[in-house]
């Protein structure tokens, strides 16, 4: 699911007739500060990073005049709100609160659903999850019959479930279900996966206001939402790193199996990091987990399955070698359909090329599956006379991770002990 | 020379061979000691997109937009060139930006 900024959500909100704060966006401390000296009222400045629970932080602050804004804009851009870097601020008028909601629209993947769900809770600000445990009267939900939609009949049905403390006028009942009716539009329209106002707001001079709100659109409809400009359509909690970015156009436009690649961390600090390349979930996740069990930082995840071509994995290896890594670990322990002598041409040649650079360098491949014995052989020979510590498994070891661990762990020690010790010398 | 190097491009990937050291080629032998390693691999692993022709390997399909369609990308005549040939494939396969990128990173 890719996830759109606060201010892009909330341009679209206002495009389908969701009432928000009136603001700008602004990507440094002089934007800013016109933003504010144009609205001539005091402002909330708010970091535009994928990350809730902002106002802890410190990325949401206050200012009561447009140099103040500026001033505070100058220390938010550039710094980091979660360890989220903030590139841009969202400069909006205060509002006077007076309640709080949430209403939310979410895919529900169970099989009794599959489809929309409308929430809507009458108390907001924190997570939906929170309130639902401790306040279960004050939250409904609506499954949405796709083909109807949601019309002020369905917004209102949703309502009449709900307990509000202080009432609820009929006025205020219709702007909420107008509210619920262009949100549900705003889902539909932007192909997103969920679209979440939180807090919904009414504030003393009884207005309404999306006060924040969270979009994630659905990956594969991405391209139709060049305005984004999401460069990788995933879901990440960060801003891609230039690496991803790359490694991104190992899959985009190329439907011939995977070749996912994503890195642990922004920045990769520090040694004891281990390059990790999986085939196929499940064995991999398992050995991802020894290894970590065992002390290593796992630099990046990577996939290599559903027949992918031999160029494409060759590629996913080249993005795991492009980071400061101690040791490549391949953990192809899935007796796929796929023929795994594919992997081996591609194996083979990055890491002959790899070996150039990097001699002593640890490899270890579990590689299991169709045609193992050929692509065993072709790695066996294909890197017989290269300059790298690196040892094969095969079947005998998809159950065996502990050992693998064991191997890795002998292997990137002494090429360690050997790397740091020479450079201190 | 051009004349001298069967080039051509794939999906993502660029594949040239050499003929000036392309064994059957140079000798003119239908019988080389590669044993026209590069051929039998893309049967083997790949879509025949080569075939033996005037005792060197050539293209059995020249359609670009059919060589896309059909090649796999298995990379198999490189390695086999390499391990029985001559080594006179090469075949590049660009991720555009990477190499800058490591010079920055990795200082390679």
């Amino acid at each position: 699911m890719a996830r759109i900024y606060e201010y892009q959500g909330k341009e679209i909100l206002k495009k389908l007739g969701v009432p928000v704060p009136s603001g700008g966006v602004a990507s440094s401390a002089d934007e800013a500060r016109k933003i504010a000296q144009s609205m001539g009222k005091p402002v909330v400045i708010k970091a535009q990073v994928w990350a809730t629970g902002r106002a802890k932080a410190g990325g949401i602050k206050f200012a009561a005049t447009p140099d103040e804004t500026g001033k505070v804009a100058k220390e938010m851009i550039g710094s980091a709100v979660k360890g989220l870097p903030v590139e841009k601020v969202l400069v909006e008028e205060q509002l006077g609160i007076d309640r709080e909601f949430y209403v939310g629209v979410i895919v529900n993947n169970s099989y009794k659903v599959k489809g929309p769900v409308v929430i809507f809770s009458s108390m907001g600000g924190t997570g939906i999850e929170e309130i639902a445990a401790a306040h279960p009267e004050k939250v409904a939900t609506f499954n949405v019959d796709y083909l109807q939609g949601v019309g002020p009949e369905q917004a209102d049905q949703l309502l009449s479930k709900l307990s509000f403390d202080g009432g609820l006028s009929p006025q205020l009942r219709t702007e909420l279900a107008g509210v619920i009716c262009n949100l549900y539009k705003a889902f539909k329209e932007y192909d997103a996966r969920a679209a979440e106002i939180n807090p919904l707001v009414v504030t003393r001079d009884r207005r309404v206001y999306a006060a924040d709100c969270r979009f994630t659109l659905d990956d594969n409809s991405v391209f139709r939402h060049p305005e984004f400009e999401i460069k990788v359509p995933r879901d990440m909690e960060r801003p891609p790193t230039p690496l991803e970015e790359m490694a991104w156009m190992i899959e985009q436009d190329d439907y011939r199996g995977t070749g996912y690649f994503t890195q642990m961390l922004p920045k990769l600090e520090g040694r004891g990091w281990l390059g990790f390349h999986g085939i196929g979930g499940g064995g991999a996740m398992l050995g991802a987990s020894a290894f970590v069990a065992r002390g290593f930082k796992i630099a990046n995840y990577a996939d290599t399955s559903g027949d992918p071509t031999a160029s494409k994995v060759y590629l996913v290896i080249k993005s795991i070698f492009s980071q400061p890594i101690d040791g490549y670990v391949l953990m192809g322990a899935c007796l796929a359909n796929q023929e795994q002598w594919h992997h081996a041409h591609a194996i083979v040649k990055a890491l002959r090329e790899e070996a150039k650079e990097r001699p002593g360098f640890p490899v270890v491949i579990l590689l299991a599956g169709n045609k193992e014995q050929e692509a065993h052989e072709i790695i066996r020979e294909g890197l017989k006379d290269v300059p790298l510590v690196w040892e094969l498994y095969g079947r005998d070891y998809i159950y065996d991770t502990n050992f693998i661990a064991d191997r890795v762990e002998a292997l990137v020690k002494a090429y360690q002990e050997k790397k740091y010790s020479s450079k201190k010398e | 020379m051009a004349s001298d190097q069967l080039n051509f491009q794939t999906k993502k990937i660029r594949i040239t061979i050499d003929y000036s050291r392309c064994e059957p080629a140079t000798k003119n032998t239908s019988n080389p000691t590669c044993g026209f390693a590069c051929v039998k691999a893309c049967r083997l692993y790949g879509r025949n997109i080569l075939k033996i022709e005037g005792n060197k390997p050539v293209l059995a399909v020249t359609d670009p937009k059919e060589i896309e369609r059909l090649d796999n990308e298995c990379v198999s005549c490189e390695y086999q060139c390499w391990a029985r040939g001559t080594n006179c494939i090469r075949i590049e396969i660009p991720l555009p930006g990477m190499e800058e990128y490591r010079r920055e990173v990795l200082g390679a």
